[in-house]
């Protein structure tokens, strides 16, 4: 499968020491989309090597890394072994030994990790959350995890990992528990991964604990107040995620125009304007975003711009696929099998990290809350 | 080991459209299959593949497709559903003593839309059941404003299909716009689905094949 990448616009948007991995993923895409597990023969590439040890990288640097990754392919990307989501809330709350022993096995090991937060029955709702965590009668040093968690990105398949679960009830109750790779051998535990049409690389999953047994130790923020390891983590971490996910959406749109700019047949007056159009829009979605990653950089809580952003990226990337097949006519679903693969990934990212509904909340209450 | 519930709903169906495509494709003539060619592409269900010739309909003729005359693509957005989409390399075996009626074309194609819009349907009553069920803020999501308005979108886009196709107006700027009313419908509701839309037999694949039969059957030119 030929790349369809532009390489000199591409080094020029993202950078030479990003093109390798740019041009890794991309070929490799049509691959992990049919076998995502297939990402293990990639394992020795320094691409791989790279995603591993990032612990203390802004949100500017990741959203401009990811959007060149997702330029590669937002589906290898998400494939791909590394700290991810549940590394930032390990940098948020987590003690330097629990940092230590997250970051150090997925280094050594090469590990997919997982973030639980929705539930089947609840969705994301923090406040209404059902898996808990309760207190071993006998051993001071043990508590039992019961609940459900599902389209959990690499839930099923990853070694080490982090669920979201209550304590108690109320919006103080809310803990992060990190589930370590010998914990997760143990009964107790059913994961599997959902069946996928689109993004197949995340892998989401399916996973059910039932009176699984957790070490105490591993629940994260215990030596911060109940506020600030619970709900409020949740939050500044969503927040930090955000622009990353805005920034898939964003690459995988960019990666659309090119294709477009390199294969349309037809590029008359008519069809340059729809071309300039969407460049535009990929142009302000840029701004936006890198505007939301430096905001959320000083201030974890500027909820409102974040999610300005990650909703106007979802928009772009969608309608940059749907509008591709525009340019190439009735053929457009046989002749070329990257805009109808871009068209399975991108509906994706509206559910990652908030959907527009949930962003538009944010959006309106920090126009409330500006004007006060 | 799981029955997992996708939708608190005993209406749940997972989207497929290998059925309602054989029939569609069937309904063309009374004892054989025929599969409709539009600007060179078509889609047909897989086990066209295994014929060694078929009947195809072109600007209302009819022809007998021979396996050397079109090339088939691997599309993961058909081959959810045992479909396949074809590009015509050549035509030669016309069938003169069969005479297609023009509006044949056009019934194929209402059909299409019809039976897609049933499946809209049954989704969006689907959806409304289980937001009936779940809550958010203390109360319902079906009773949050802005789930309302989106429900009165997804109601509104299938109404206009509907006025559409009672119409009669058989021309292909009606057809296309029915088909646009259909994938909008459907874009409103992987808003509503949450995060289950994406899962495969869900909203998103129902999304990315109207797209497909929108792209190759209802094209603008």
């Amino acid at each position: 499968m030929r790349t369809h990448m532009n390489l000199t616009t591409a080094l020029a948007r993202y950078g030479k020491d990003l093109m390798e991995d740019v041009e890794l993923f991309r070929r490799i895409a049509f691959a992990i989309d049919k076998e995502p597990r297939s990402i293990i023969d990639y394992y020795n590439n320094p691409a791989i090597s790279r995603l591993l040890g990032d612990r203390n990288s802004l949100c500017i640097e990741r959203t401009q890394k990811l959007e060149a990754l997702a330029y590669g392919d937002a589906g290898v990307m998400l494939a791909c072994p590394g700290p991810s989501l549940s590394g930032l809330i390990l940098r948020e709350i987590g003690t330097p030994e629990q940092n230590d022993l997250f970051f150090n096995y997925i280094i050594s090991h090469k590990a997919h990790t997982f973030l639980a937060v929705t539930e089947p029955n609840k969705g994301s709702d923090a406040g209404r959350m059902q898996a808990v965590l309760t207190q071993d009668a006998e051993n001071p040093n043990r508590v039992w995890l019961n609940g459900e968690k599902w389209l959990v990105g690499n839930g099923a398949i990853a070694s080490i990992g982090i669920v979201i679960a209550r304590t108690s009830p109320g919006p103080l109750g809310i803990a992060a528990v990190m589930i370590t790779p010998d914990e997760l051998s143990q009964p107790g535990l059913y994961r599997t991964t959902l069946p996928l049409l689109g993004l197949r690389g995340a892998q989401l999953s399916y996973l059910a604990f039932n009176n699984f047994p957790v070490k105490k130790a591993n629940i994260l923020g215990r030596h911060l107040s109940p506020m600030n390891r619970g709900m409020m983590a949740l939050i500044k971490t969503f927040n930090r995620m955000r622009p990353c996910v805005g920034a898939l959406a964003l690459g995988t749109a960019q990666a659309i125009l090119d294709y477009i700019d390199l294969n349309c047949p037809r590029l008359t007056k008519s069809y340059a304007y729809h071309y300039a159009r969407l460049a535009t829009l990929i142009h302000v979605t840029r701004q936006l975003l890198h505007k939301a990653a430096i905001a959320v950089d000083k201030n974890p809580f500027e909820s409102s711009l974040i999610s300005l952003a990650k909703m106007k990226a979802t928009q772009t990337a969608e309608t940059l696929a749907t509008e591709a097949f525009g340019f190439f006519g009735a053929g457009a679903f046989f002749e070329h099998p990257w805009l109808t693969k871009w068209y399975r990934d991108v509906f994706g990212f509206e559910y990652m990290e908030g959907t527009t509904n949930m962003q538009k909340k944010n959006i309106a209450q920090g126009y409330g809350h500006a004007n006060k | 080991m799981i029955n997992l519930k996708i939708y608190n709903s005993a209406a749940y169906k997972a989207f497929n459209f290998f059925d309602d495509y054989k029939a569609l494709c069937t309904a063309v003539f009374s004892r054989v299959q025929g599969i409709f060619v539009e600007d060179n592409y078509f889609i047909a269900t897989r086990d066209y593949q295994k014929l060694e010739k078929f009947a195809v309909i072109f600007n209302n003729r009819l022809y007998l497709l021979q396996q050397d005359e079109y090339a088939k693509t691997e599309n993961t957005i058909l081959l959810e559903h045992d479909l396949f989409i074809g590009k015509i390399l050549s035509l030669n075996e016309t069938v003169d003593n069969v005479k297609i009626a023009e509006d044949v074309t056009i019934k194929f194609k209402i059909n299409l839309l019809n039976s897609e819009i049933q499946w809209v349907k049954q989704f969006l009553y689907c959806i409304h059941e289980h937001l009936a069920g779940r809550e958010s803020e203390n109360k319902t999501l079906i009773n949050h404003d802005t789930i309302k308005s989106l429900i009165a979108d997804v109601i509104a886009h299938i109404h206009t299909a509907d006025a559409l196709i009672e119409d009669s107006n058989t021309g292909s700027d009606y057809l296309i716009a029915i088909s646009q009313e259909v994938i909008k419908a459907v874009q409103i509701l992987a808003k509503l689905g949450g995060g289950r839309a994406f899962l495969r037999g869900n909203v998103i694949s129902m999304l990315c094949l109207f797209t497909a039969f929108s792209t190759v059957y209802f094209k603008q030119d």
